[in-house]
């Protein structure tokens, strides 16, 4: 019961949100170069012609009912045509996906696997080298552009060391792509046994996925170490010490458990850190992703990837966000149970 | 804290800056900012050739003690462009900023003071800003407002708005029950001077040190989306586009070109962080006292 | 009866930037088997700091400066960590005070017992389990069954100082540190518990060091009493002997400031308050509340000296104030 009501009540907070996002996205489409209706009646149309097209388009209507025209199109899934591909927007989305769900969830894999095991120890050894070292490597990973560290590590191991492959794509050229189960080149490899796939794919994944992973770690380090700092000084975990319990226990069962609930929240922000820079990403490694998508959109002033591209991601964010929370709920006893 | 503050918020600003003396490494950060913005200013006094002036007799040429960072594949001195480049740089920093910091601040007060319905409104308004990654809505500002300087400070200003706004509100909303906000009431002052005399003030030290951290953030922002071809063009000289420029030079070799604008940008958002997060030890009472 | 633990010396300090805090400056105390000592004193006078000492739980910027405790013929300096976190628990157990926040919020109560059983007693899970439900029985929790599978949030404060209790005392310590367990709790759920602690040490053959602020609470269980004043132990007497016979001023104050019902008294604050504990001034640390001071007062400190048989004193006035009261 109680459990349930947080849902409800967590789900009708996210409405008002995602009807913001909307307005917001239907504002820019009306900022954004490029008028639908001419891209459609092609270059060469007379002005009658473009009349005839916008009236037909109901670009003519009043904002209110072209507001509800955008939302229920998007809805639907028709998020307009792409001047340069000349195909429905979602169907390029929906090819490009896979590739960029790749690239983020191995980022978050990095971001979580390093981050918080530092933000332990940092927390653990207050105040000394290892805390200091932490809040350098910290201010230094979120103060370096993420083009900067991709460029660094293109350089360093893609021409100077050679150990990774160019940064072209997912898979080296001349390796067929696996066959199509979820869209993810590694998994994909991994269930059908392409063993020469999977290798590639991982190699061509690592240099992308630290680059974009190493922007978050400083985040989620950072959460976790002040969380901890604040349950080590906690009531429990001075009687956990007192009643002898090991170290080890008091450290990563006790006080770990009790400070991933808030990390939890943190992995809804990390995702809109990922989501952000996946842009930049994605075009310094050719990434075929939707973020390299956009960028290439935004060179080419094709309005209408540009627009679905920023809908998509903070819609994703939302719901992300509003995932984070459900999850946090069933975590936390405190939540789940009252 | 804050009655100190009401009897002269410039005492507080004072007490920020000799505590901030305090901290060596968010002193050198300053320090490196004001540099950078000195090198900025007095650019074609500082910088030893021009920022276009081309020589195709030394295209490409690696670090040398005649051009300390490089030259560029048309000869162009690297070093020159990057000083020139910080003007770029720094101004549209500042300037987004500066105009998040008084829409956001002057609304955050007005709605955290007067409560209602519009506050309702504009809180829900920022909730759906704050549900994009800031880095993609400037890109689709940017994208819609035309490629030019001024419409990247906007584009950026926009994204930074929301957190000044609920900061400001945040604080509004406590000190408006404070006793002194009853004192400033009772003797008759109108409520525009209630909120801007008498208790904006005191929302400064949150606000300054949230704007030297986000000063941090447009930087970043700006570059990465001059990186990407949005926003500042060729062949104005800007760290993102430089580092772009010399993104393609990479397959060959030329580490020179992207790693030093790239290095600018890192250093200066580092020393924005660094003075910003000094700043906040500074203000944050639990890190206060403690130890 | 026999000593079980033996306090001598002990120092204390916190380290800060003004420079360090004297939090307990060379007390001495005894603890005998079986015995509850009440150990009393205003908040900031150093009685929390002395068990977690004893239990060497004193972490940066704190540091134990000079002292030496034995229990039960052991140093407790001399262990080696691991063999210190093998009696912390098992032998000298804590019961903390604000029980709501002491026990871990994502742990089942139940669960929090029965993984002690299993680390000190070497119980299996399913023995574990089934001491966890005696022990809950033993301290009266209805229903245990349903309340072992409960979070603490779920629990009412004086549940979950059942619980706490039944944590420290299901390994059958010799010692129980016992750190203001009815602060926050209704006066009358506070009875019940300082009942059930003296119904189980006296069950069980645990002694009890209890710290408290309240001496009522002293007055309801305790054999014997320390008085400690800014981190020092200014008076040590059996209960009644306290109460009675007050040697200290300070003892004196704190005895008159008990509201009760048998006698018609304006009750009076203590003047003055703890004096600042960072680089403080030689002599008794009394001096600038007291009315019995006198110059040497303030230039040195009051040994310990007996009063009468097993009651002693830190005072140089307290002889020639003996039936002032």
């Amino acid at each position: 019961m109680g459990f349930f009501y947080y849902v409800t009540r967590r789900l009708a907070l996210a409405l008002p949100t995602l009807f913001g996002v909307s307005v917001i996205c239907f504002t820019l489409t009306y900022l954004l170069p490029g008028n639908p209706a001419m891209v459609k009646a092609g270059p060469f149309a007379t002005p009658e012609h473009l009349a005839e097209m916008e009236r037909q388009m109901g670009l003519d209507r009043p904002w209110p009912e072209q507001y509800f025209r955008y939302v229920s199109g998007t809805v639907r899934g028709d998020l307009g045509e792409s001047a340069s591909t000349g195909r429905p927007v979602s169907q390029d989305f929906l090819q490009r996906l896979p590739a960029t769900l790749e690239l983020n969830l191995a980022s978050l894999l990095i971001a979580i696997v390093v981050g918080i095991p530092l933000g332990v120890l940092s927390a653990v050894h207050r105040d000394t080298f290892i805390d200091h070292l932490g809040r350098v490597v910290g201010i230094a990973g979120v103060a370096m552009p993420s083009f900067l560290t991709g460029l660094l590590f293109v350089y360093v191991f893609f021409y100077m060391l050679n150990i990774a492959p160019s940064p072209l794509g997912r898979l080296e050229s001349g390796i067929e792509p696996p066959q199509h189960v979820t869209g993810l080149y590694v998994i994909d490899s991994l269930i059908t046994a392409n063993w020469t796939t999977l290798r590639s794919s991982l190699h061509q994944l690592m240099l992308p996925a630290a680059t974009l992973g190493l922007s978050a770690i400083a985040p989620v380090a950072r959460m976790v170490r002040s969380t901890m700092l604040e349950i080590l000084e906690s009531d429990y975990i001075k009687a956990a010490w007192a009643a002898g319990l090991p170290r080890r226990t008091v450290i990563y069962r006790d006080a770990l458990r009790n400070a991933l609930i808030p990390v939890i929240t943190i992995s809804g922000i990390v995702f809109g850190f990922l989501m952000a820079g996946n842009a930049v990403v994605e075009s310094v490694f050719s990434w075929p992703g939707i973020g390299n998508y956009a960028v290439t959109a935004l060179l080419t002033k094709d309005s209408a990837p540009i627009q679905s591209f920023i809908l998509f991601v903070a819609v994703t964010c939302v719901i992300v966000n509003l995932a984070v929370d459900i999850a946090y709920g069933l975590v936390d006893p405190r939540i789940r149970l009252s | 804290m804050s009655e100190s503050l009401f009897v002269s918020s410039s005492t507080a600003l004072t007490l920020m800056w000799q505590r901030l003396k305090q901290n060596p490494l968010s002193f050198a950060a300053l320090c490196v900012i004001v540099l950078i913005a000195t090198a900025a200013i007095f650019a074609p006094l500082v910088a030893p050739y021009a920022p276009d002036a081309t020589d195709a007799t030394a295209a490409l040429e690696s670090p040398s003690w005649r051009h300390p960072l490089g030259t560029d594949e048309y000869g162009r001195d690297q070093l020159s462009r990057i000083i020139f480049a910080a003007r770029v740089d720094l101004v549209v920093a500042f300037a987004a900023t500066l105009i998040a910091v008084t829409i956001g601040g002057l609304l955050g007060a007005i709605l955290g003071y007067s409560r209602g319905w519009a506050d309702m409104v504009a809180m829900r308004a920022v909730d759906a800003l704050m549900a994009f990654p800031a880095f993609v809505l400037a890109m689709g500002i940017t994208a819609g407002l035309g490629n030019s300087t001024t419409n990247v400070a906007i584009a950026i200003s926009i994204t930074q708005i929301p957190a000044y706004l609920r900061l400001t509100r945040g604080e509004m909303l406590r000190l408006r029950e404070m006793e002194y906000a009853d004192a400033a009431r009772t003797v008759g002052n109108p409520t525009w001077r209630i909120v801007l005399i008498h208790l904006l003030p005191n929302c400064l030290p949150p606000l300054i040190v949230q704007a030297t951290l986000a000063t941090g953030f447009a930087l970043l922002t700006m570059a990465s989306l001059s990186f990407i071809g949005l926003g500042i063009q060729p062949p104005q000289s800007e760290w993102g586009v430089m580092a772009a420029e010399g993104a393609s030079q990479i397959v060959t070799g030329e580490w020179w070109l992207f790693l030093f604008p790239g290095l600018a940008i890192m250093i200066s958002v580092l020393a924005f962080n660094l003075v910003g997060d000094g700043l906040r030890d500074l203000l944050d009472p639990r890190m206060r006292g403690v130890r | 009866m026999t000593e079980l633990l033996n306090i001598s010396d002990l120092t204390v300090h916190f380290q800060i930037n003004q420079g360090a805090i004297e939090a307990v400056d060379h007390i001495n105390l005894t603890i005998r088997r079986g015995e509850v000592l009440g150990l009393v004193g205003e908040s900031g006078s150093g009685k929390s700091v002395t068990s977690f000492a004893i239990l060497r739980l004193i972490r940066p910027p704190g540091r134990v400066v000079s002292g030496n405790v034995q229990f039960d013929g052991v140093d407790l300096g001399s262990l080696t960590e691991e063999e210190m976190r093998r009696i912390r628990g098992a032998k000298i157990a804590m019961v903390s005070q604000s029980p709501r926040t002491a026990l871990n919020p994502v742990l089942t109560v139940g669960k929090q017992i029965s993984r002690l059983l299993m680390l000190h007693a070497g119980l299996s899970a399913r023995e574990a389990e089934k001491r966890m439900l005696e022990m809950l029985r033993l301290v009266r929790i209805p229903a245990p069954e349903k309340r072992a599978n409960q979070y603490p949030h779920q629990l009412s404060g004086g549940m979950c100082q059942r619980v706490m209790i039944a944590m420290a005392l299901a390994t059958s310590p010799e010692l129980l540190l016992a750190d203001e367990p009815t602060t926050g709790l209704d006066v009358s759920i506070a009875a019940k518990i300082l009942d059930l602690l003296r119904e189980l040490s006296a069950r069980t053959g645990a002694a009890i060091m209890l710290v408290t602020h309240d001496l009522g609470v002293v007055a309801e269980i305790c054999d014997r009493v320390a008085v400690m004043h800014a981190g020092q132990v200014v008076e040590c007497a059996p209960m009644r002997e306290l109460f009675h016979n007050p040697a200290h001023p300070y003892t004196k104050a704190l005895v008159r400031s008990i509201p009760r019902v048998d006698r018609d008294v304006v009750l009076e604050p203590i003047p003055g308050s703890v004096p600042s504990l960072v680089n403080p001034p030689p002599g008794c640390r009394y001096a600038g509340r007291c009315e019995w001071v006198s110059d040497r007062c303030r230039v040195s400190r009051p040994p310990l000296v007996e009063a009468a048989p097993g009651h002693v004193v830190a005072c140089y006035g307290f002889e020639e104030h003996r039936d002032a009261n």
